[in-house]
């Protein structure tokens, strides 16, 4: 066997089992400076050209053999070129769960630092707040995906893992993220586990990641002369595919199978409080357009009216008022209020009495529709024991990591909301839940 | 009491290496012949196989590398860091200690 025949068949091998070039141009020179060392031993021993060759063949050894055996002792130096079930197959998850704690807890960080206080109360207020917060940790789930299978992919660099362990780390990155999500449920923030037949994005970005790699190594083995490599990179590319056709499938028949039924109910745009019973009936009984028996009779809780919401509401109620009655019935908790107008029909008006400055008011109260899809949730994740960050000192917002802290019945969620939980059961780190996804909301002009 | 039971044969081509580069820097050709000179020929491998091993020690910052050109020749020349020289004075007291025990089997005497 000839010097360039050895070196083509050793650096090929060494480049298919994931060499960087600079690693596997210098075995080479290695191994060529001693075949010449050899070979010069054989010519000064008195052999021919050809036999001094296969002198130094016979004493190096076989290449691929020695491609294998430089393989296997540099997967030895880094444990996760021991272990690579664990770290390509069982750890790209839990790292896309570390990164995202990591870059979530590092924007905590710096909102607290940068915005202030008065900053923080307006962005509370503001109804483009929820959008952003869902914006900012969209981009957060990304960043998190891509830097896993990025990490992944310098791990089977330095370890000489080889391409196959890249492709099922970025494949379990991939499927990772298509379930692995964050949802901003009103003012809330919550990661976990989702079925959601349209996250193709964050999938998306793995395996990008894993062709990027692909396209960076082979452009820079191009430039080695000793090997042609576009076999191995045929191979790699098709496998690639593979995974890609495998996700998309998978979303297809997710997307294709699934039946949406819709449903609609009543709703009132504005943002209600449970009001304070001590203050309704002090301020009841002070209210000078009240007279004596009125008063004596008036309930002694209601509903406030902590902000109004479109024009058809507002020429009704206004800032400050209580419901005390609706429908011909004493309200005094939030969920009773909530019952009753979602079981009132879109577009109707229901007959309430509203406490506004000390008088006694008779109202008609516009009711709108609610479109919404009945959803239930299987979520993996820990039980809020303790209270979410309170970022913005606002009752209605709480930012909760890996759990969910759900309403305490204080508030009625405003427009912005796109899931009402209607209840939740944990079972250690499960957590089972049942709500309603909301799909749209309209005021509605009352027909008298 | 030693949780793991290694091979006897573990860590001899680390040994030796090491002992070869503990006197001067050397590359890989000049390791082979030295191995086949000091062991009259008795250990005999193929000498591409010191690559792994030199590769191996090197990632383990017991040895280290430079490229030097000597006789208008570029060769990677291997010595011995600090980290290595501790390596082979545990490798060697290890290998005293079995070889020891060894002889005392084959010698045929009891405890």
């Amino acid at each position: 066997m000839r010097k360039p025949e050895v070196l083509r068949k050793f650096s090929q091998r060494l480049v298919q089992a994931g060499f960087a070039h600079r690693d596997v141009e210098r075995r080479v020179n290695e191994l060529a400076d001693h075949w010449d060392d050899l070979k010069r031993a054989g010519l000064a021993e008195g052999l021919s050209d050809a036999e001094a060759d296969d002198h130094a063949a016979v004493r190096l050894g076989d290449p691929v053999a020695l491609a294998k055996e430089m393989t296997r002792a540099a997967r030895q130096v880094h444990w996760y070129g021991r272990h690579r079930w664990l770290a390509f197959c069982v750890l790209p998850p839990i790292l896309q769960l570390i990164c995202t704690a990591g870059i979530f807890g590092l924007s905590i960080l710096i909102g607290e630092l940068l915005v202030s206080h008065e900053r923080q109360l307006a962005m509370a207020r503001s109804p483009s707040g929820p959008p952003l917060v869902q914006l900012g940790m969209s981009v957060l789930f990304y960043a998190a995906a891509g830097a896993t299978a990025l990490w992944c992919c310098w791990w089977a660099r330095r370890s000489v893992a080889g391409p196959a362990w890249v492709l099922a780390a970025c494949g379990i990155c991939a499927l990772h993220s298509y379930f692995w999500q964050v949802k901003v449920i009103g003012h809330q923030i919550y990661m976990g586990y989702y079925f959601e037949p349209g996250n193709l994005l964050t999938p998306a970005i793995p395996l990008v990641v894993a062709l990027g790699v692909w396209i960076k190594r082979r452009r820079s083995e191009a430039q080695f002369a000793v090997y042609n490599h576009s076999a191995v990179e045929r191979r790699h590319v098709m496998t690639g595919l593979l995974f890609c056709a495998l996700i998309f499938s998978l979303t297809g028949c997710a997307n294709t199978k699934r039946k949406v039924t819709t449903h609609e109910r009543g709703w009132i745009d504005g943002e209600f409080l449970t009001a304070n019973p001590k203050a309704v009936s002090a301020e009841s009984l002070l209210a000078p357009a009240m007279d004596r028996e009125e008063s004596l009779r008036a309930p002694k809780a209601g509903i406030l009216v902590k902000h109004c919401g479109c024009k058809s509401t507002v020429t009704v109620l206004q800032d400050g008022d209580v419901i005390l009655e609706l429908n011909e019935r004493p309200m005094s908790k939030l969920n009773e209020f909530s019952r009753a107008i979602g079981r009132a029909k879109p577009g109707s008006s229901l007959p309430a009495k509203i406490y506004r400055r000390g008088d006694l008011l008779p109202v008609q109260i516009p009711v709108g529709r609610e479109k919404y899809q009945r959803e239930g949730l299987l979520v993996l994740g820990l039980p809020t024991i303790i209270h979410g960050w309170d970022l913005w000192p606002n009752p209605g917002f709480s930012l909760v990591f890996l759990g969910y802290e759900p309403s305490a019945g204080t508030t009625k969620p405003r427009d912005s909301d796109n899931f009402v939980q209607h209840w939740a059961v944990w079972a250690g780190v499960l957590e089972f839940s049942s709500g309603r996804k909301i799909l749209s909301r309209e005021t509605l002009t009352a027909h008298q | 009491m030693r949780r793991s039971n290694p091979s006897f044969l573990n860590g001899v081509p680390e040994l030796v290496a090491l002992k070869l580069l503990s006197r001067r820097e050397m590359y890989g050709y000049e390791i082979v012949k030295a191995i086949e000179a000091e062991t009259q020929e008795i250990l005999q491998f193929g000498e591409g196989c010191i690559y792994p091993y030199l590769h191996y020690l090197e990632k383990t910052k017991l040895v280290a590398s430079s490229r030097k050109e000597v006789g208008g020749r570029s060769r990677n020349y291997y010595r011995l860091t600090e980290r290595g020289r501790k390596r082979l004075e545990e490798l060697a007291g290890e290998w005293q200690r079995v070889s020891t025990g060894v002889a005392l089997v084959l010698g045929g005497q009891h405890a």
